[in-house]
């Protein structure tokens, strides 16, 4: 993929780089935040985030995941956000729209999945897939499952973050009973039978 | 959506031996992959040493990339081994649940089987006569005959057909009309000059009229 994302025009928009004093204000400012990163994140496919607001995972393989745009600077305007506002903003992300979770709750400083595509349209979207292919009742390797390339993964699950389909798989499916893990050799989850 | 209530599917030993085989299957493409990826470099180390004018170094590489390109070759062999494993099994599986549908299948048909034994059909159908005997016969006590004799339904088609013609009647009388020319077509054709005939005709049509309130 070669275009750029298209920042909205608020991006260059000097007062949203520095946290507003109002509350009504600052909700507002802290919802556009929100929008730009999902609309980000969807756009470039990344399915994760570091905790100071870089790509940590992309399921779009060609993609040089550090030379991507950063969300919360702007060169052109000479603007960036200070990790205490970053915190506020991922917080709101987290917290009040639900868009977002811990990678592992414990260790935040491991980064966010980001659900511009929400944990159960995940679920929805690898059950229809292997309910599509045939392949319900049968035992898919994770690898299978992203990586691939005989499999005929669609588009939308190709080379998916192995961790998150872990967490579509533990918190959407196996809680509708529809799926259940196995375990690999070295006690980690490594295959999926989905029902 | 919260339903924690569910229970999430089993995993058979069947299920974890098809696992254990994928597993084998996904490390030996990635085996693959790494290997490629080996291969390219090679290539790129080779064309490399031979601008740089070390053939015996090129050569190396280049032993070195095809003894790579064998293994690849090798895998091939083992991933086919493997596939070929995995589909067997799965197959076995099926061919499982056939053997078991045909067996529930065979159980049931054998017990419906036994619950129609011809005994008991004939005993039944013998039953059912006897009672249709004994519905007749209390009809006919009772003076009500269970349906309409032959002449009764002669009469009732009669009254349709009448009803027919006067419900849809130009419509239909058109069509008889053009049908009714060809039936008599020699014997009646002297008596149509006759006047009375249409004249006599007509009142019949009118005096059955006033017959329907009464069938009605």
């Amino acid at each position: 993929m070669t275009t750029e994302f298209v920042f909205p025009k608020i991006h260059t928009f000097p007062p949203l780089y520095t946290e507003q004093p109002n509350s009504t204000i600052l909700s507002n400012q802290l919802d556009s935040w929100c929008q730009i990163i999902l609309q980000y994140c969807e756009f470039y496919k990344i399915t994760s985030l570091n905790r100071n607001g870089t790509p940590k995972y992309s399921q779009i393989e060609s993609l040089s995941i550090d030379s991507l745009p950063p969300i919360f600077e702007n060169k052109s305007i000479n603007r960036s956000t200070n990790d205490n506002f970053r915190n506020v903003i991922i917080h709101h992300l987290i917290y009040k729209l639900k868009k977002a979770q811990y990678i592992d709750p414990k260790k935040p400083e491991l980064g966010i999945y980001v659900y511009w595509r929400s944990l159960v349209e995940w679920g929805q979207l690898l059950y229809d897939y292997v309910d599509s292919t045939g392949q319900l009742g049968t035992v898919l390797t994770l690898y299978e499952l992203t990586k691939s390339d005989e499999s005929g993964l669609p588009d939308s699950l190709k080379n998916l973050d192995e961790g998150l389909l872990i967490k579509i798989v533990k918190d959407y499916l196996i809680k509708q009973g529809k799926a259940q893990i196995l375990m690999n050799e070295d006690n980690e989850i490594g295959g999926v039978k989905i029902v | 959506m919260g339903q924690q209530t569910s229970t999430p599917p089993k995993i058979t030993a069947q299920d974890k031996a098809i696992f254990q085989l994928k597993q084998q299957r996904d490390k030996l493409k990635q085996y693959q992959k790494r290997l490629t990826i080996v291969i390219d470099k090679q290539s790129n180390l080779a064309k490399q040493a031979i601008k740089d004018k070390q053939l015996d170094r090129a050569k190396f590489y280049l032993r070195s990339k095809k003894q790579q390109q064998s293994v690849i070759e090798k895998t091939y062999n083992q991933l086919d081994n493997l596939e070929g494993l995995i589909g067997t099994i799965e197959f076995k599986l099926i061919e499982k649940d056939v053997l078991y549908g045909l067996q529930q299948g065979n159980a049931v048909l054998k017990k419906l089987n036994n619950e129609m034994s011809i005994d008991k059909i004939d005993k039944v159908l013998d039953d059912l006569q006897d009672e249709r005997v004994k519905v007749d016969e209390i009809s006919d006590a009772l003076g009500m005959g269970s349906g309409l004799t032959n002449q009764e339904e002669d009469e009732v088609d009669e009254e349709l057909r009448q009803l027919e013609l006067q419900v849809n009647g130009p419509t239909k009388q058109e069509i008889v009309e053009d049908k009714l020319p060809q039936v008599p077509t020699d014997k009646i054709m002297p008596q149509v000059p006759n006047e009375p005939v249409h004249d006599t005709e007509e009142p019949n049509i009118e005096s059955e009229r006033p017959n329907e309130p009464i069938a009605n």
